[in-house]
């Protein structure tokens, strides 16, 4: 639905080439760097997901002749010919019995120039939960579409997953579409012309209603059980001759990377290994390396980076994108949780429990009121919520159509509240889109999409109201300005939060005058955070829970200037530059920082 | 309801749920109750008892009371005596249902009060009780709230289990734990064979957990305490459990239903009784989720046979248009009965908690009003509606339905007969209809706000009057 992630995706004629010359300065173990790219396999279930991932993997040589001899054994065993490459990631016992994934498979690839890390997310509506997580960490979608008669039918009806997975995709963050028309070489296709583009035809309609824009997506034709036009061109299709899947990834360009803001990561798994507290996920924004003194939020607890691993190697730093293992002490891996995010103690993501979105209401079955119950699902964060709140309808422009609706129907886009059991860690959209963007499920069907335009800092260490004369003035004390939560209907209608309308590409002037506002009194926090031990500022006193008062400059600062200890305008300005989302601003040329 | 299938049959149940309300209501207030000393007389007499016995019962206990040293206590504890005995005097012979009298007197705000109450439960009650204390001994009517069939639910995850039961109205979590099991990873460095041992060993003993909670759960003296279980779980959990010998078979044979559900906690519990609701039949909590829906798919198709809020309920009331009349059981709201001192009218409003600080809506032109009568909303409704030639429904807020019907639409709300156009009546009627003006939010423009909604009479503790 949403446009402006095009912002990290800038226009494909963006130029790669940089980062690999900047890459190649700082190889730690040899071998050139590549580019990261994380990619994710969607689709209906059966359709061959984790067949093709299998495919590319074992003609990769990723997998180990070794082991796939086991699994092939293992699979002729529990018969099946069929489904031989999924036991690449099917690694679970039970997968491989009802020769179904449960829970996202996780490898990784190289191509000439991209590192790839695949996410094998499985089909089953059951595990749509598991699927979120593994597509929020991802940029680039392969949907594989099964073109078996019947098949793709199936999955394209109401309750089928690739509906959900289309939508979800692309609220999740997800840039690049790939849609592989698999099973092409099925008996009842045959590589039959007639039934791609029949498919092709059926859904892209339904792309386009999705928010998907057809620069955006790619289609192409495979069969991923025998790997044609998957690492090779195949000669079977006649009438196709464009890229093979891995020449379409190969040509993708990557994602704008802001290296410069501070680091967000987002927890997906975590484990133990040898007594240390391992924790997997994807560093949205910002740089992590050995030895980072960090912040785990929404606990609060203060944490010490001992090692980065990408793969089984460990890594000097964690560029942003990176999908990568973090080895951490000062905490038992007990406490930990999925939905976690490490960040960095001058600049922690807000922790809340009460969010105000924008929302767009896809499937309810009558009507929805406050005290609508559901589930939220914000990057791997999963909470019950409630909302509790309706204070408009906006229309096709995002102007509001109806103040404070009694009810919403299905179809409407509403601004509305959430209220969380528990606290998750989210930023407000404008800000950081990987924390601001979020899915209302509901017994086991996704109920609506959103993004978050506001969240709650009551209780908040960085209560302080974020107001733009704030940031104008150099003041200690940013104390909550409670006139900053006056009703204002003027603005109201005049500048909706974020308009939809998929158009609108650049938004940057926006984003420049909102990082004042926004990012401002996170940084007048600091110092007043510090200031606090000189117990003066009594408006400030909540402020101890985020920060540790005597916490004054943690020596790890990767890329970001230190907050200033004295406040003034101009440092003020270029210590919240990080937060902006303007790809052109010179400060996120990429990996330049890290030379330092 | 379907008027078809059985109308008087229907009436009946609707009758019973009434009558049950009232006695949560009743023991409600009852349990809240307190009073001096220990002059607070709770006597329940079992059906088929001679009232005589229960006559000198208390004699004795009079005499007994005479001996009482502090003053003040033994007045007020034969007073309650003597009141509870000219009560009994009333009943010639023990309804067939046996008999409950409450009898003392309690401290309120504006001082001591003397009530006495006396009852028939709507149901056979099999205890006999004399207790004099400084409160009333209700525990043995709760049974009457009970209906008959109580399910228990198992919901299990991935990342946790819930169990909980679900009876009449009320759906209940017992407990629920969380687990932490290893994911898939593909990657780390121990062995692959190794952590996939470790995984399905903690996936044992997880089951395993999950068994033995259950048996502390449901099995109460070597018996189920409910009739059936609904297993509810995602992924393979729900079917290893039931087929693990680890499930203790006294269990594993009521195991009326397995349902897949996508999460685990409330959400999925919700879920679970929503999937299994053909198999729990006709439990309250299933049947107020399908008028609810009925009542939301009237809105969503807007018909205009629907009407929300006190104001418009109620003069949809008066129009004799609302077929079923639905209130939320807890609705904070109270009914005024006023008059104005100076021409004499007689003006009615609803107001809810804060509406009731506000001075504003006891004074008219200038003058104050006089409070004749004030009263729940619920209450008058029970000794109302049928004059209104409506059915009555009371409604939990515990189901996802009746969440939204009390959060969304107050908490009030009727299906009418035919379409009435109420945009004309809320001119013409201005009563207390929950107005949100001091609610209202803007859009906060930086993406940070001060959660100040907090005065929602919505949202947790209710404070219900009598």
């Amino acid at each position: 639905m949403s446009d402006p992630k095009q912002q990290e995706f800038p226009d494909p004629d963006g130029s790669p080439d940089i980062d690999e010359e900047t890459f190649e300065e700082e190889v730690d173990d040899g071998s050139p760097q590549k580019t990261h790219s994380n990619i994710v396999f969607v689709g209906h279930v059966d359709s061959g997901k984790s067949t093709t991932c299998g495919r590319i993997l074992v003609d990769k040589g990723v997998v180990e002749k070794r082991a796939i001899g086991r699994v092939k054994q293992d699979e002729d065993a529990q018969g099946g010919e069929e489904f031989i490459y999924a036991q690449a990631l099917d690694e679970l016992e039970e997968e491989r019995r009802r020769s179904k994934t449960f829970e996202c498979g996780h490898s990784m690839f190289e191509t000439e120039t991209k590192l790839w890390n695949v996410i094998d997310a499985p089909g089953h509506r059951q595990f749509v939960p598991h699927m979120i997580g593994g597509t929020s960490q991802a940029e680039v979608a392969v949907l594989i579409i099964s073109a078996r008669k019947g098949e793709f039918e199936t999955g394209f009806e109401k309750d089928g997953q690739t509906r959900e997975h289309i939508v979800l995709t692309k609220t999740l963050g997800v840039t690049h579409l790939i849609v592989a028309i698999n099973k092409m070489d099925d008996e009842t296709v045959h590589w039959d012309q007639g039934r791609y583009t029949e498919i092709k035809d059926k859904l892209s309609p339904f792309l386009k209603q999705s928010g998907w824009r057809p620069a955006d997506v790619r289609w192409l034709p495979i069969s991923g059980l025998k790997g044609e036009n998957v690492l090779h061109r195949t000669d079977k299709s006649p009438w196709y001759n464009g890229p093979c899947l891995i020449e379409v990834l190969e040509s993708l360009t990557p994602p704008e990377r802001m290296v410069n803001a501070p680091p967000i990561f987002t927890i997906q798994e975590k484990y133990k290994e040898s007594g240390d507290s391992n924790i997997l996920g994807k560093l949205e924004v910002g740089t992590i390396k050995a030895g980072d003194e960090m912040l785990l939020m929404p606990i609060n607890k203060q944490v010490k980076v001992k090692a980065v691993k990408k793969g089984n190697r460990t890594i000097e730093m964690a560029q942003p994108g990176d999908q990568v293992t973090i080895t951490l002490t000062g905490i038992d891996e007990q406490e930990i949780s999925r939905g976690y995010v490490l960040c960095s103690r001058t600049n922690p993501i807000h922790a809340t429990n009460l969010i105000e979105a924008q929302f767009m209401i896809m499937e309810c079955k009558s009507v929805m009121t406050k005290g609508y119950e559901a589930v939220l699902h914000v990057h791997a964060a999963t909470a019950e919520c409630i909302m509790t709140q309706i204070s408009a309808v906006l229309d096709k422009q995002g102007k509001v159509a109806q103040k404070n609706p009694d009810f919403v129907k299905q179809g409407q886009t509403i601004i509305c509240r959430f209220k969380t059991d528990i606290p998750i860690c989210v930023e407000p959209f404008k800000v950081l889109q990987p924390c601001g963007r979020f899915v209302i499920r509901d017994e086991g069907r996704t109920i609506g999409i959103g993004k978050i335009i506001g969240i709650s800092v009551k209780g908040d260490t960085k209560a302080s109201a974020p107001q733009p004369s704030n940031a104008q003035k150099p003041q200690s004390s940013p104390s909550p300005q409670p006139d900053s939560n006056k009703p204002s209907p003027a603005s109201v209608s005049t500048e909706p939060p974020q308009p939809k309308a998929p158009a609108k590409v650049d938004d940057g002037l926006d984003d420049l005058s909102n990082f004042q506002m926004i990012s401002a009194p996170k940084q007048t926090a600091l110092p007043a955070a510090i200031k606090q031990s000189a117990p003066k500022q009594s408006s400030q006193q909540k402020i101890s829970i985020a920060f540790e008062p005597a916490q004054t400059q943690p020596a790890s600062t990767i890329s970001f200037t230190p907050a200033p200890q004295q406040q003034s305008g101009p440092i003020l300005n270029a210590s919240a530059k990080p937060f902006s989302m303007n790809p052109t601003a010179k400060a996120f040329v990429p990996f330049k920082i890290a030379k330092q | 309801m379907s008027n078809s299938d059985g109308s008087t049959q229907q009436t009946e149940e609707d009758e019973r749920s009434i009558q049950q309300w009232k006695i949560k209501r009743l023991i409600k207030t009852l349990s809240e109750a307190r009073g001096e000393g220990t002059s607070m007389i709770s006597l329940i007499i079992p059906p088929k008892s001679q009232i005589s016995q229960f006559q000198t019962l208390l004699t004795e206990e009079y005499g007994t009371a005479t001996n009482i040293k502090s003053r003040v206590n033994r007045l007020s504890v034969l007073d309650a005596i003597v009141s509870t005995q000219q009560r009994l005097k009333l009943y010639s012979r023990c309804p067939p249902n046996g008999l409950c009298i409450y009898c003392g007197t309690i401290n309120t705000e504006k001082g001591s009060k003397r009530i006495t109450i006396d009852f028939e439960p709507f149901r056979p009650i099999n205890t006999k009780l004399y207790l004099c204390d400084s409160k009333f001994h209700t525990e043995p009517l709760q049974f009457l709230l009970e209906s008959d069939d109580k399910f228990g639910f198992i919901i299990m995850d991935g990342n946790g289990a819930l169990f909980g039961t679900l009876q009449g109205n009320t759906r209940n979590v017992i407990t629920k734990f969380g687990v932490d099991l290893p994911k898939k990873h593909g990657r780390g460095g121990q062995s692959s064979v190794r952590f996939a041992r470790l995984r399905m060993e903690k996936r044992h003993n997880y089951v395993r957990h999950v068994a033995e909670v259950a048996v502390q759960c449901f099995i109460v003296n070597d018996k189920l305490n409910c009739s059936g279980l609904v297993l509810g779980g995602s992924a393979d959990f729900k079917t290893e459990l039931s087929q693990s010998d680890m499930f203790d078979p006294r269990l594993a044979a009521k195991v009326l239903k397995i349902v897949d559900i996508s999460y685990g906690g409330e959400n999925g519990f919700n879920q679970a009784i929503d999937l299994a609701a053909d198999t729990l039949g006709n439990v309250k909590f299933v049947k107020e989720k399908q008028l609810l829906q009925r009542y939301f798919e009237e809105i969503g198709q807007d018909t205009g046979k629907y009407v929300f809020g006190v104001a418009d309920t109620v003069s949809a009331l008066e129009m004799g248009a609302v077929n079923d009349l639905i209130i939320w059981e807890d609705l904070p709201v109270t009914r005024y009965e006023m008059m104005h001192p100076t021409t004499g009218a007689k003006i009615v409003k609803y107001l809810t908690v804060q509406q009731e600080r506000d001075t504003a809506n006891f004074v008219m032109d200038g003058v104050e009003l006089t409070t004749e009568n004030k009263e729940n909303i619920a209450d008058w409704f029970v000794l109302n509606y049928k004059s209104f030639g409506c059915t009555l429904h009371f409604v939990s807020n515990r189901s996802q339905e009746g969440s939204q019907f009390c959060r969304g639409f107050g908490g009030i709300g009727g299906l009418l007969r035919y379409k009435v156009d109420l945009g004309l009546l809320n001119e013409h009627l201005q009563a207390g209809d929950d107005d949100d003006d001091d609610n209202e939010h803007p859009f906060t423009s930086g993406g940070y706000f001060v959660d100040d909604d907090d005065d929602n009479p919505f949202d947790d503790d209710i404070t219900t009057y009598f």
